[in-house]
């Protein structure tokens, strides 16, 4: 089942001074095993828009519907299995790495799972299992969250919720402060999870990454939903209206068009299909 | 004249194994040069060793000419202005204005000037109308430009930019980079060691420095560094993106391999 938002407003310190609504009338749909990306400038609201998921955050107004479990201020529509949809949502924050107690690293892997129930035995294997998806073997089990690299605290902290075994995976910057190559690594896990069927739901300000891993983007703009596309359309526009970064391939684009190449735009969607397309355009501009 | 020079540098955290293994390399005075690598390759190891923030165990630096020793420190770091990875452990003022103020009043300038000073800063790097604000109210990138600011108010000769954008969001990314092209274009005196993760900054820099496990394994020219395809791969970074779409382009028979970069590559194509 997709996940809906139906007039979703979110106001925080509401009837305070401080008042300030995040979202405004939002309506949207995420489809079931899609990999969705959320972008737009900072405080655009995407943050505010994916806490509502699993109830960290509730609507002013409005309602989320997860499967059955619905996310709304009315005591009687809200969902009283809070602790399930948890389950099923994993959010993973920005810089999660921050959030890491325990002594070890499985100890803190498995703490999620002995939360929701699980005896020690089958959070631990839980525990392991997630560490193996994230690339982190039997050597550092029992090492210190604390004495590890940042890189990999990340990976402990992601394991942490995919111990979980969320059906629905969300994850805020989730290569924000990783090497290039730790990035690369951190995607490749994510696209394989959603190739098993994990609905991904990304929030991200980088414009490479929307081009290469996502099939859906929702664009925001001051707390409303503007367009829900897909990266190609969205980047072979103009797209200077969101003030979203390009991706360097289609600034290549642009500026070769503006040099005035005839460029077939709808053929372009990596590098080897721009190549085939100027190939193209210079044979046909003889 | 070179800004810098590093002769057979090495470092070691534990005593075991270096952290910087016989690192040699020189920065004429006026360059812009990129160190990459991954994380632990020792990058950052490096610049902490040209600050003397740690101290190598063999090797020499040179800060203009000046070989770097406890006694020389002091004046080799009144030449050299560095720009941290994190916003928000170099942001020490209350406000943007206390902040570019600190290290002038380090340098004992007079108060009466100081203001001249923080204004002309501040609006190098487009923040004359944040002056007032505190750390809290800017993004990643505004604190970093305010950073580049109370470091440029010092009339520094060489800049360290140590991952100082690794932190930020892209837009956060493309304002530090602008202000840095920006501090050279107006300064071609200014010598710049920028310490990245970037590939596509490093691509459009005088000079590479590619560092693994502690050693430098290639430096040059970028178009001569990423041609050496193979030995990048070895150590899986990634290429810039000029150079996949040469390696594109040559698939189609159009060879655009000397050109230095996607301007000339745009123009070349449109001929």
């Amino acid at each position: 089942m997709p996940i809906k938002y139906e007039n979703v407003s979110f106001t925080y310190n509401a009837k305070t001074p401080f008042s300030y609504e995040a979202l405004s009338d939002v309506s949207l749909e995420i489809k079931d095993g899609s990999f969705t990306a959320i972008v737009g400038k900072t405080g655009c609201g995407k943050s505010t828009l994916i806490q509502q998921l699993n109830g960290l955050l509730i609507p002013t107004s409005g309602e989320v519907i997860i499967n059955d479990y619905v996310v709304a201020k009315s005591r009687k529509r809200r969902t009283k299995k809070i602790k399930e949809l948890r389950k099923l949502v994993g959010i993973v924050f920005q810089f999660p790495e921050y959030q890491l107690f325990e002594e070890t690293v499985e100890k803190d892997v498995a703490f999620g799972p002995k939360n929701f129930g699980l005896n020690n035995e089958e959070a631990l294997k839980n525990a392991h299992e997630a560490l193996a998806l994230v690339g982190l073997d039997e050597s550092f089990y029992k090492r210190s969250p604390f004495d590890l690299s940042g890189g990999e605290r990340r990976r402990v902290a992601i394991a942490g919720i995919l111990a979980l075994k969320p059906n629905i995976l969300v994850l805020d910057e989730p290569t924000a402060g990783l090497d290039p190559r730790g990035a690369r690594e951190m995607m490749k896990l994510f696209k394989g999870l959603h190739e098993k069927g994990t609905t991904v739901i990304l929030v991200t300000h980088d414009m490479n990454i929307v081009l290469e891993y996502s099939d859906t983007v929702i664009v925001m703009e001051d707390g409303e939903v503007r367009e829900i596309t897909t990266p190609l359309e969205l980047f072979n526009k103009e797209n200077d209206r969101y003030s979203l970064e390009t991706p360097l391939l289609y600034k290549f684009v642009k500026s070769l068009s503006d040099k005035g190449m005839n460029l077939d735009i709808a053929m372009i969607k990596d590098i080897d299909s721009l190549a085939s397309a100027i190939a193209q355009a210079k044979r046909i501009g003889k | 004249m070179r800004a810098l020079e590093v002769k057979n540098l090495f470092f070691s955290y534990d005593g075991k194994h270096d952290a910087v293994n016989d690192v040699s390399f020189h920065v004429e005075r006026g360059k812009y040069v990129s160190i990459i690598g991954h994380n632990g390759s020792g990058k950052s190891t490096l610049a902490k060793l040209i600050m003397g923030l740690l101290s190598f165990k063999k090797g020499e630096v040179k800060v203009f000419d000046q070989i770097l020793t406890p006694k020389t420190l002091h004046e080799i770091r009144s030449k050299i202005g560095i720009v941290f990875q994190n916003p928000d452990n170099q942001f020490i003022g209350a406000t943007v204005k206390d902040d570019i103020a600190f290290g002038l009043e380090n340098r004992l300038v007079l108060h009466e000037d100081m203001e001249e000073i923080i204004q002309k800063y501040a609006a190098k790097v487009h923040m004359s109308e944040f002056l007032e604000s505190e750390p809290a109210n800017l993004s990643g990138g505004q604190k970093q430009r305010v950073a580049i600011a109370g470091i440029l108010a010092m009339y520094p000769d060489l800049v360290i930019f140590d991952e100082a954008t690794s932190m930020l969001d892209p837009k956060g990314k493309r304002e530090v980079k602008e202000t840095l092209f920006a501090m050279r274009e107006e300064n071609p005196n200014l010598t710049i060691l920028s310490i990245t993760h970037d590939i596509e900054e490093a691509a459009i820099s005088d000079e590479v420095i590619v560092m693994h496990q502690g050693k430098v394994i290639l430096s040059g020219k970028p178009l001569e560094v990423f041609s050496k395809e193979s030995k990048l791969k070895e150590i899986d970074l990634d290429l810039p993106f000029i150079q996949k779409m040469k390696k594109a382009l040559k698939k189609q028979d159009i060879d655009v391999d000397n050109l230095a970069n996607l301007d000339e590559m745009a123009e070349f194509l449109c001929r």
